[in-house]
């Protein structure tokens, strides 16, 4: 289980550039689907890879469904050799990616996100319109029924209810 | 934004609305929130099973 408090607080309270996207991100805008992971798309600047790396580190990040015992090591070098991360923390399941695909990378993203006040703390987060795009473009069938109740979510929220 | 796929759209007429608009009438903290209840429910369901050896 995820400790959505407590990462969003780890990675705030550091001065992390992040956007919160996916499931998540889909549970902002109203989605009462079960998502199990954090997604998030950060920033890859040199001093955002070192808070990153030093916010993360109490919480012994981990390859997620790797077999223990690998040299991996967590820090911004190995961020900045890599680009997207699946992870294992003591604070739950963690992506970390460094560019989705139809959002691109940070810096494409953040005209497209909002700011929410969560738990005392603010973040960002992916906009529903854009949400919905990247979810498309991924092509994915498993999205098939997210992408449904997302398009559901905007009709709602803009009261076009077809029920 | 895109144009609708009609693919989407026979998913959309499964969507449950009701349960939308109750979501909608949290706050996002409370979504989040329950979300994680959510979680810790599923995850006490997957014990059950393990311990009933399914």
């Amino acid at each position: 289980m995820a400790d959505f408090k407590a990462l969003l607080r780890a990675l705030s309270e550091s001065g992390v550039e992040f956007v919160l996207v996916g499931g998540v991100a889909a549970t902002v805008h109203g989605s009462t689907r079960l998502t199990a992971d954090v997604d998030v798309v950060y920033e890859r600047s040199r001093d955002n890879l070192d808070r990153l790396a030093l916010a993360l580190a109490p919480y012994h990040p981990y390859l997620r469904g790797a077999p223990p015992g690998l040299p991996f090591r967590w820090d911004s070098q190995t961020l900045e050799r890599g680009l997207n991360f699946t992870l294992t923390t003591d604070l739950g399941a963690l992506d970390l990616l460094g560019e989705i695909t139809g959002g691109g990378r940070y810096s494409d993203l953040l005209p497209h996100s909002i700011v929410i006040r969560v738990f005392g703390i603010e973040c960002r987060c992916l906009g529903l319109d854009r949400l919905i795009d990247v979810k498309r473009a991924a092509g994915r069938p498993k999205d098939l029924e997210a992408i449904a109740e997302l398009e559901a979510i905007r009709e709602e929220r803009e009261g076009r209810s077809r029920t | 934004m895109l144009p609708p796929d009609p693919v989407v759209e026979v998913y959309k007429r499964h969507v449950d609305r009701s349960l939308i608009r109750e979501s909608l009438r949290r706050s996002i903290e409370e979504r989040l929130e329950a979300l994680m209840q959510l979680q810790e429910f599923a995850a006490e369901l997957r014990r059950a099973g393990r311990n009933a050896g399914v």
